[in-house]
């Protein structure tokens, strides 16, 4: 693709349009950008789901921006950014998070690296915790 | 004005939590003629059972707090099972938390099994554990039934 003077590259980029649907395996060397829906294996630098957008599968990216929905497992290296119109459930590991109010989360949520000073405890001990304090 | 607060209770369901009437919680109760909050300062620490009506938490707590806001400022540090309105975690929070609105700040960082309603989470937040949205999936009942 050539691109225009003065415009960014879109090179190494997916553009999965509203109404489009895709299903597979694919590895993008740039940014993914789903409108439509994307059901499959994607490996992608940056995922930017938009409002209609939908994504399920194993999804491990370096960066994500979501304003639509992802569902079952999805990888950030580095950092996760949920809108206030996202929606991400399922199983998510993340070196940084950041959600805005009206985002929704659930699902089994871990990071993949932790901040100096911050707690280890497992799910069990927390359970352990709250067994005690009844 | 004396509270009763040894029948008070974390809901164990999903329709216990929804019914759970806020106006009626003995502290709030008594909060309608004077503010009244609670502050755990930095040099104190706390095991049991806290209800009150708002706190704010410098010090540590381990157990169960029952609240209709609380704060875990940057110094606090909780373990156990919260049950409030509004959770803001500022410091530390290693809980099962049952709230409406969760807002991690700061360097907060939170761990736990958390069923909420309204999530937001700033710049360097920290969270770790199994999140449900309330009143909404089967998966998210089925969270609050495997507390």
């Amino acid at each position: 693709m050539i691109d225009k003077p003065g415009e960014k590259s879109s090179e190494g980029t997916l553009f999965i349009g509203a109404g489009v649907e895709l299903k597979g395996d694919v590895e993008v060397p740039a940014a993914a950008q789903v409108d439509g829906k994307f059901e499959g294996t994607l490996k992608a630098k940056t995922l930017i789901v938009g409002q209609g957008g939908h994504v399920s599968g194993q999804i491990s990216v370096e960066t994500a921006e979501i304003r639509g929905m992802v569902e079952d497992h999805l990888t950030v290296k580095n950092r996760l950014v949920l809108r206030s119109s996202g929606s991400i459930a399922g199983t998510i590991s993340y070196s940084k998070i950041m959600v805005e109010e009206g985002g929704s989360i659930s699902g089994s949520i871990e990071m993949m690296s932790r901040a100096a000073g911050a707690p280890v405890e497992t799910e069990a001990k927390v359970l352990q915790l709250h067994q005690g304090a009844e | 004005m004396k509270c009763e607060f040894s029948s008070l209770r974390v809901p164990e369901n999903e329709e216990e939590v929804d019914a759970f009437d806020w106006k009626s919680f003995p502290p709030a109760i008594a909060n309608r003629k004077s503010n009244f909050f609670l502050i755990v300062d930095a040099a104190s620490g706390l095991s049991g059972k806290l209800v009150t009506w708002t706190t704010f938490i410098h010090g540590q707590v381990e157990g169960l707090i029952i609240a209709e806001h609380v704060t875990v400022e940057e110094s606090g540090i909780v373990k156990g099972v919260i049950f409030c309105r509004t959770l803001t975690v500022l410091g530390r929070v290693d809980a099962d938390v049952i709230c409406d609105t969760l807002h991690v700040r700061g360097q907060g960082v939170l761990t736990g099994v958390v069923k909420h309603k309204q999530v937001k989470i700033e710049g360097d937040g920290l969270v770790t554990g199994k999140f449900a949205r309330r009143g909404r999936s089967p998966a998210g009942r089925a969270v609050l039934a495997g507390r």
